[in-house]
């Protein structure tokens, strides 16, 4: 009892050093998000009357079932790639560490540090196969025109490609920083026991980083199903309109942003946040995301023991 | 709830103001006696805004802010929402007058009482595009992009072409051109350029619309036929090109390559298309313009527009003359229109002012230009007064849907009245979700 | 904390060669020119952008992609971008380095010691807070733009850089990124001795948490750094003053009305091309390789060796 009073005491500076936080939390993010719900049946050009039926216009909008379709196929190759290819990425780098190595992590996170109109600009040139420093590669595939390669059926792989490009580098840096939190103890003790560098990779490292990678599991399926940026890129760029409204988040900025209608874009994005989040909870709560270190430390011991 | 959030916000306010503390800035005391305006412009009209207002600095306060076009509805919503921010007047693409008229947004008003009659009068029918159902003015336009007939006088001495007046004798040139001098071009049709040139200049009935709630649109009628009818058997001949008319691909392959014959475009075309280095980048002496083609068997040569933006004044303004004063400065004044100086070096407008005795005080500019075979300014007045005004103003993004509709379309398989058909579907239903009942006739 | 002080350099020859020993120098190699590959295909589309502003923009689309023009194309695109006289373009580099320090600072410090937080605090209410933070990652920032600009207005922030500077200061990701890479990184034993030992909360955070946060710290940094610096929306909702702008929005503004980008805006007289976006992009993304470097120096492991033996 004197033990949990004292407890009780000393989380006064919990509470303190989480304030800050939470003060940002509530006040950015909480109360907006309450607000946006009530910003729903706000009047507008295409909810003239108002009210909660703008969650049915949304679903009846004509571009509704196209952008769905589209984020599907985005989807089933972007998400698999990303996570794939990432940890991929990760555990290699990790395999010796060398100083030159810092550089090829500043490489891979150069295509992410370009945004905005000169995004617009760099992939115009790089998949316009006139002007493209990837000419071979592009040419490799059969390409000689633009034309060949704007066709709408091909937009789903251009874009998976774009975003890959922009998200990659980053998620290769977190997960290599997340490598780096395992203590060189374990390694050494492992490869005393004989363990191939693949082994290590596979049977001790990615199990003690398996947090950091649901953790990215779920931001990668959430930024996949709210995909925005480089569609939003490509139809304002060059080849204008050419993905308009493709996806949900271009949709709802679409009647934010050209229809007025914020009150079916906060439908729109309430829509989206549930699948989102129902797949989000689900994976945390099927796995250990939310045991502390102990746990997972003892889990740890028993399976190198 | 509401009080619930309204608490939330006092809460907010408290907090913030304690974070913040002294940085935030002290509201300006209200000036009774000086009127001040402030307004929104894209990056070409800076220079001119900036001008203006130096020159009003003792009379008038005049802010001047830049914005990106597109985005204004959105940020008149966010205005609308806080009842405060709204500016006085505003220059945009021309299809914000309609959505800014629709009393849910309410940030576009009749300007007929602002300027005397004499001034409405001497616009022709340059601002005829802001003319509401109701018969009054709701914007004023900056600029024609009326199309014209672009041609190379060279080629036409050459291939013993005469320019055309009519679009038969056009589209006779793009035969003989598929027959005798094949890879030699009239244009690109992707994105608004077969609309402004061809669909609207033929009457083709795609955003008519006959008052706030119903819009004609109809792909099939034949005005739009006859188009396509005259197209099809030239794109497939290659006289015509599928792309845009700025696609990396046509620059190079067709405009720089010296291929083009003519091309009908809007005003704007021959500096900042035809001309520039980077673009089809033509040779000097060789180009200029005619007036537009007549169909058979009509009275008029109308014209098409692509672009030609318009300026708006707020509802909510508390010094509307002020504001309506700018977009005159801007349309009507030498010094705005031919003498202020342009980042790029260059002096003046760079497009031509629908205003009439703007667009006359324009001309000397124009005409003095030796690029010109000879000076293009004559067919540009002469399709001033005769851009067709059956296409109006509509709420939705009729320049999007192009993009996102009929170029893709076009692209697939070189048949334009199919493309159509696909861009008449689109904005048909954009039309209807924006409160719109769609008819074809 | 004397077991931090082992020098990082000894830590790492000493992987380094155990690495070899257990592994085929032909995997070895195979792998790292696995690596250098990828990253080669990243920075060719930067080496064409640093190039193209040498070169004039009809030289941009005829030349070889990867060629060099000239010295003076840089001072001929630098000169077109100061498209506002008096400088200004200088002011907006001055608030892009001034927000975004103070969102970065910010923004690291309150997401990480709430991760620290909620890992080795007993307070209540944890999972309803980590998954409140979670929701804010997953809300599309659309949907949130009316009801912002409403709380701002509500204190009078609009056109006021600290509008800009706190809603960007919520830092969902880091504050959920802290909490798992405290889970993973210090076993709750660490805290009960510390705590038997007579150590407040705050003591705990400084002496366990604090010394082995710098690889979290830099990380979060990074991100805060690259996520704000080259923001174009925020600032273009809640800061109209174009002596308020940041860099990336008052060019983003000059980008907007060029044919270089929307060929449907066609006529313009603002002298910017190809040329002159690709010089600014170097200008946006050179400050990113800097902060990368600075914040990378800390994350090598032997930072952390030893220090979770006892």
């Amino acid at each position: 009892m004197a033990k949990t009073k004292r407890y009780r005491q000393k989380n006064t500076f919990m509470y303190i050093m989480l304030a800050p936080y939470l003060l940002f939390l509530f006040f950015f993010g909480i109360v907006p998000l309450i607000m946006a719900f009530f910003e729903i049946p706000a009047k507008s050009l295409t909810n003239p009357n108002g009210g909660f039926d703008a969650f049915n216009i949304v679903l009846h909008d004509f571009r509704f079932g196209t952008a769905a379709k589209h984020v599907a196929g985005f989807m089933a190759i972007f998400v698999p790639l990303m996570i794939v290819f990432v940890i991929g990425m990760a555990l290699m780098l990790d395999m010796n560490t060398a100083k030159w190595k810092k550089y090829l992590r500043m490489a891979y996170i150069v295509p992410a540090s370009v945004s905005g109109a000169v995004a617009v600009l760099m992939w115009y040139v790089i998949l316009e196969p006139t002007l493209s420093p990837f000419k071979w590669i592009i040419n490799l595939f059969g390409v000689k025109e633009a034309t060949q390669i704007w066709q709408t059926q091909n937009l789903v792989y251009i874009l998976a490609f774009m975003a890959f490009f922009a998200m990659a580098g980053n998620w290769i840096l977190i997960q290599y920083g997340s490598l780096q939190s395992i203590s060189t103890e374990i390694l050494e003790a492992a490869r005393v026991d004989g363990c191939s560098a693949f082994q290590l990779a596979v049977r001790i490292k990615l199990p003690l980083i398996r947090k950091y990678v649901i953790y990215m599991g779920v931001l990668v399926f959430a930024g996949g199903l709210q995909i925005f940026v480089e569609p939003q890129l490509l139809t304002t760029s060059v080849y204008q309109g050419i993905a308009n409204a493709w996806s949900f988040d271009q949709l709802s900025y679409t009647l934010a942003f050209t229809s007025g209608d914020f009150g079916g874009a906060s439908a729109l994005s309430i829509m989206l946040l549930i699948p989102s989040l129902l797949g989000a909870l689900v994976v945390i709560y099927k796995t250990d995301m939310f045991e502390d270190a102990k746990r997972v430390r003892g889990q740890k011991i028993e399976a190198e023991g | 709830m509401r009080q619930h959030l309204k608490r939330k916000y006092s809460l907010l306010a408290i907090a913030a103001a304690a974070v913040i503390g002294g940085t935030m800035v002290s509201p300006i005391a209200a000036q009774a006696a000086k009127p001040s305006i402030l307004i929104w412009v894209d990056a070409p009209r800076l220079p001119g805004a900036q001008l203006y207002a130096k020159i009003m600095a003792p009379t008038v306060n005049v802010k001047v802010e830049l914005h990106a076009q597109g985005d204004l509805l959105a940020k008149v919503q966010l205005f609308n929402r806080i009842k405060k921010g709204w500016p006085d007047v505003v220059f945009g693409p021309p299809n914000d007058v309609a959505v800014l008229r629709n009393p849910i947004i309410n940030n576009a008003m009749a300007l007929d009482s602002l300027l005397p009659a004499a001034t409405w009068k001497a616009f022709g029918n340059g601002n005829n595009w802001c003319k509401g159902a109701d018969g009054k003015t709701y914007c004023i336009k900056n600029d024609l992009a009326q199309s014209v007939l672009w041609y190379n006088t060279k080629l036409f001495k050459e291939f013993g072409y005469t320019v055309p007046t009519k679009m038969s004798e056009l589209f006779a040139i793009g035969a003989d051109l598929a027959k005798n001098h094949p890879g030699y071009s009239l244009g690109a049709l992707g994105d608004q350029a077969a609309n402004s040139s061809y669909f609207w200049p033929s009457q083709c009935p795609l955003n008519a619309e006959k008052s706030a709630t119903r819009v004609v649109i109809n792909s099939k009628d034949p005005h739009c036929t006859r188009v396509t009818k005259a197209l099809q058997p030239l794109i497939d001949a290659k006289v015509y090109d599928p792309r845009s008319p700025f696609d990396a691909g046509f620059i190079k392959d067709v405009g720089q390559a010296g291929k083009l014959v003519a091309n009908i475009g809007p005003s704007w075309y021959g500096d900042f298309v035809l001309r520039p280095a980077s673009s089809y980048a033509v040779k000097a002496g060789e180009w200029t313009a005619a007036p537009m083609p007549i169909w058979d068997g009509e009275k008029v040569a109308y014209s098409g527009e692509y672009g030609g933006g318009i300026y708006t004044v707020s509802p909510h303004s508390k010094f509307p003359k002020e504001a309506v004063a700018f977009a005159m400065f801007m349309v009507g004044d030498k010094r705005n229109l031919v003498t202020v100086t342009n980042p790029d070096g260059s002096h003046g407008a760079p497009t031509f002012p629908a205003y009439g005795p703007g667009n006359a005080l324009w001309a000397a500019k124009v005409n003095a230009d030796t690029f010109w075979a000879s000076s293009p300014y004559p067919a540009m007045a002469a399709q001033a007064n005769k851009v067709f005004s059956g296409e109006k103003p509509v709420r939705y993004d009729t320049n999007g849907a192009w993009g996102a509709a009929f170029s893709p379309a076009l692209a697939k398989d070189g048949n334009i009245q199919n493309a159509l058909n696909a861009y008449a579907t689109y904005i048909s239903n954009l039309a209807q979700q924006l409160g719109y009942e769609v008819s074809t006739k | 904390m004397t077991l931090l002080d082992k020098p990082v350099e000894t830590v790492a020859k000493r992987k380094k060669k155990s690495a070899i020993r257990t592994n085929s120098r032909w995997g070895i190699s195979l792998v790292n020119s696995w690596l250098v590959f990828f990253a080669i295909i990243s920075v060719i589309p930067m080496i064409w952008l640093i190039l193209a502003p040498s070169k004039t923009d009809p030289e941009v689309t005829h030349k070889n992609p990867l060629s060099f023009g000239s010295f003076s194309g840089y001072i001929h695109a630098w000169k077109h971008l100061q498209f506002f006289d008096n400088g200004v373009i200088g002011r907006w580099v001055v608030n892009s380095v001034l927000y975004t320090t103070a969102i970065v600072f910010i923004a690291t410090i309150t997401a990480s010691l709430a991760g620290f937080v909620i890992s080795a605090s007993t307070i209540k209410f944890k999972r309803v807070f980590l998954i409140s933070t979670l929701l804010m990652m997953l809300v599309p920032p659309v949907a949130l733009v009316i009801p912002l600009f409403v709380e701002m207005d509500k204190v009078g922030l609009i056109d006021n850089p600290w509008s800009v500077i706190l809603i960007s200061s919520l830092y969902p990701f880091g504050a959920f990124l802290s909490y798992i890479y405290y889970t993973t990184t210090i076993p709750p034993e660490l805290y009960e001795s510390a705590r038997l030992d007579g150590c407040n909360d705050f003591k705990l955070w400084l002496k366990i948490a604090l010394p082995l946060s710098g690889p979290l710290l830099s990380l979060l940094a990074f991100f805060a750094f690259i996520g704000n610096w080259a923001n174009y929306f925020m600032p273009y909702i809640f800061l109209p003053s174009s002596t308020n702008y940041t860099l990336p929005l008052g060019l983003g503004f000059l980008f907007y009305s060029t044919p270089a980008i929307n060929p449907g805006v066609g006529a313009t007289s603002v002298p910017i091309l190809k040329p002159e976006i690709a010089l600014a992009g170097v200008l946006v993304a050179v400050p990113i390789m800097i902060v990368f470097l600075l914040s990378q120096k800390r994350l090598v492991r032997g930072m952390l060796a030893g220090s979770i033996k006892e």
